[in-house]
This record gives C-alpha cells, structure tokens and sequence, in this order.
C-alpha cells in the first residue's frame, strides 16, 4: 500500500520537470564528484543482486537526482525495498526506506588537479535509521577516471532502531572511456562493520568489473563485484545494474 | 588479519595484474589535460573573456557525461555539426555556445598556423 502514494509522487514529480541536462554514472558502487548543472533533474533505479550461501537477496532503489546549484545536487530516495528468498524458512519483501542526500563539489576532476566533494545522506523506515558521510575524490585523465570514496555510515536497525551498527568503507573504481558512449573499468569495496561501534566484524573485499553506456538521454551502468576475501557467511557475490533517464 | 591481507595482494596480483598492463598499454587515452585542450595563453590569436569562458566550460559542462574529447581530434567541419548537438546536450545558453565555439575556433586556428610555418 505504501507504494502507491510514492509512486503517484514519482510520476507527478517526472511530469513536473522541466528540460534538462543529465550526468551519467559510469560506476555503479562508486560516487564519481560531478554534479548535475543547475536546474538538471534525473530518475534512476537501481538492482542489485546479491547472493550468498544462505539466501539470494533483491535490492531496488528509486531516486530522483536535482541539480540545485552547478556544485549542489539532491538526491530524493523515493523508495528502498527488497526481496530476500531464504534457503531456510520464508520468502521475505520489505519495505525499507525512503531518504535523502546532498553532494557538495568543491573542484572539478578534469579542470583541477583534483576534484573534490562531500556526500551527505539519511535514509529512515520502520526498521532502520541510517546517516551516512563519504569524502569523494577524483581525476579524470585523458579517457581514464579515477575515483575513491571514503564512507562513514551509522545504522540503527530493528523494530525499535536498538540494533547500533557503524561501517566504514573504502570504495574505489577505475575506468576507461572507449567512446563517448561506452566505458569499462572495474571497482574495488572494502568493508568492515562495528557491531555497537566496538566489535570489528571482518574485513570484507569485493572487486569486480563495471561497464556504462550512455545515449542522448538514457544511460546505464552494471557493474559486478566477487567477494576477495574468504569469509563464510558473506556475500560471495553481488550485481548492480543502474539504469537513468533525464529530462 | 595477515591472511587477509595475503588473499588482497595474491588476488591483486592474479586478476588486476593483467588489467594493470593493459591499462599500461592503452597509455594513449593517458593524455594531459593541456594536449586535449590547450591553455589560453598558447593561442595565436589570444584570448578574450568569451574564449576563456569557452575553456572553462569545454573542461567542465562538456565532461558531465563524457571525457573531455581533445579539441584536435575533428576538423573544423566535424565540429561544425558536433558543436550544435553536444550544446544542445549541454543545454548552453546562445552565450555559452559562443564561448566555447570561440575556443574551438581559436585552438583550430593556432593549429593551422602552426602547420603553414613548418
Ligand atoms: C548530456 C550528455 C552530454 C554532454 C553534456 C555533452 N556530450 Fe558530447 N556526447 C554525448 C554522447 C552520448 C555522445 C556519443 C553519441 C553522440 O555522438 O551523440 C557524445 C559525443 C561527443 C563527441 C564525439 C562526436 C563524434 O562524432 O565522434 C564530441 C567531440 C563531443 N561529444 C563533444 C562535446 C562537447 C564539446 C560538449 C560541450 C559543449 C559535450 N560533448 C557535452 C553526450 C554529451
């Protein structure tokens, strides 16, 4: 049922927007530092797959990208949910969130020696409240682009939000303009949880390749990333594919 | 934690060693900032307010979706029929189109100069 008025909200809100220029991604894990012009507006919507030994998982995001300023973009997350189909016991599909973020650029990859900007992010649902900071760095050089993001996300989760968890990541992503309509390159995610922000659970590794194509007004990114790392339990792979529209 | 570490470096070298010469290879998409679009200063003809806001923009708004394309690589006739869409793209007012036409005019020109004296 909760769907319903999001969804209404995205198709009012889509028909609202005026003409715009968009930004296209071309990581899927990895916050490149552009932001869209000013007056820019995008939809995207995400999936991201992700399998382990105990479950198969379904992740699906909808978000709506506005250029407020050349150097300030907001993020609208109209709705987080996901399917998790369990080796033992049932099926689930949860609703999760809805939220939103703010990058801040400072300087640009090409232009400046190096480009610079801050992400800022909450997402709320009934059984998770999370804020999450990423500094995020790039170069583009030639036809190569260079990224890193550092992460410092914490999370309550559970129905009365007492299950206290911190993440800190490490993302980084490299890739390579074959024309202007198609990159490849690949994306490296380092992992680690603070259980009450005191136990450290394992270091988790994730590496993988990604490939983006962009059109006049479409584009799209899919990237797939291996667990590096040998930890039992984890995910041993996850798939993301992230597909956008501009107006 | 060393076994972490260990498993980090021998993946490294197994899987993004290849891709690490490779990318070595393709050196040529490795090009400076300068080559693909030379600095005001290095034209002919100078520069006004107009040709250094069209460097700006060639160097920003024209690499939101793509990455910046050397200035060089197309004749003045390709960007006669490039400029027009890739402005539309960027949705650049008619000021903002003239800018960085200005610059690719001025870079074309230099060129050129440059080929007739040798
Ligand atoms: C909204 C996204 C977007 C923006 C902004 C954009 N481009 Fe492009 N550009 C594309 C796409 C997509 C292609 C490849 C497909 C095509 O040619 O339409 C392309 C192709 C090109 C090409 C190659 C054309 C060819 O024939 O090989 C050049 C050169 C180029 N763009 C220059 C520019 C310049 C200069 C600007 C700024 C004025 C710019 N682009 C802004 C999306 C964009």
């Amino acid at each position: 049922m909760k769907l319903i008025p999001l969804c209404l909200a995205t198709i009012t809100g889509i028909s609202l927007i005026p003409d715009a220029v968009a930004h296209p991604r071309r990581f899927a894990y990895s916050y490149d530092v552009m932001t869209m012009p000013k007056g820019g507006v995008e939809f995207e919507q995400w999936a991201t797959w992700k399998h382990s030994d105990q479950r198969e998982r379904f992740e699906f995001r909808s978000e709506l990208e506005f250029g407020l300023t050349d150097h300030d973009q907001l993020s609208i997350y109209l709705s987080d949910w996901r399917h998790t189909e369990n080796e033992i016991g049932p099926d689930e599909t949860e609703w999760r969130t809805a939220g939103l973020s703010w990058v801040h650029n400072f300087t640009d990859p090409t232009a400046d020696p190096l480009g610079v900007a801050t992400y800022l992010e909450t997402l709320v649902g009934p059984e998770k409240f999370a804020l999450e900071g990423k500094l995020l760095l790039q170069k583009n050089i030639g036809s190569w682009s260079f990224v890193y993001n550092g992460v410092l996300e914490a999370e309550w989760e559970g129905d009365s939000y007492d299950e206290e968890v911190g993440v800190i990541e490490n993302i980084a992503g490299i890739s390579y303009q074959i024309s202007p309509s198609f990159s490849v390159g690949a994306e490296v995610l380092h992992e680690i949880e603070f259980e009450n922000w005191s136990d450290a659970g394992d270091h988790m590794i994730y590496a993988g390749p990604n490939i983006a194509f962009r059109a006049k007004s479409v584009s799209t990114v899919l990237a797939g990333l291996w667990q590096a790392t040998d930890v039992a339990g984890e995910l041993d792979f996850q798939l993301r594919v992230i597909g956008a529209i501009d107006f | 934690m060393s076994s972490v570490f260990n498993s980090i470096s021998a993946f490294l070298t197994h899987r993004w060693g290849g891709l690490a010469v490779g990318a070595a290879l393709l050196g040529g998409g490795c090009v400076s900032v300068d080559t693909i679009a030379p600095p005001v200063a290095t034209l002919s003809g100078g520069g006004g307010a107009a040709v250094v806001e069209g460097r700006r923009l060639y160097l920003t708004t024209c690499t939101k979706c793509h990455s910046a394309e050397p200035v060089l690589d197309f004749t003045a006739a390709q960007w006669a029929t490039i400029l027009p869409e890739m402005a539309e793209e960027s949705h650049f007012t008619s000021t903002q189109t003239a800018a960085v036409e200005a610059y690719i005019q001025a870079v074309l020109a230099t060129a050129s100069t440059a080929t007739e004296t040798r």
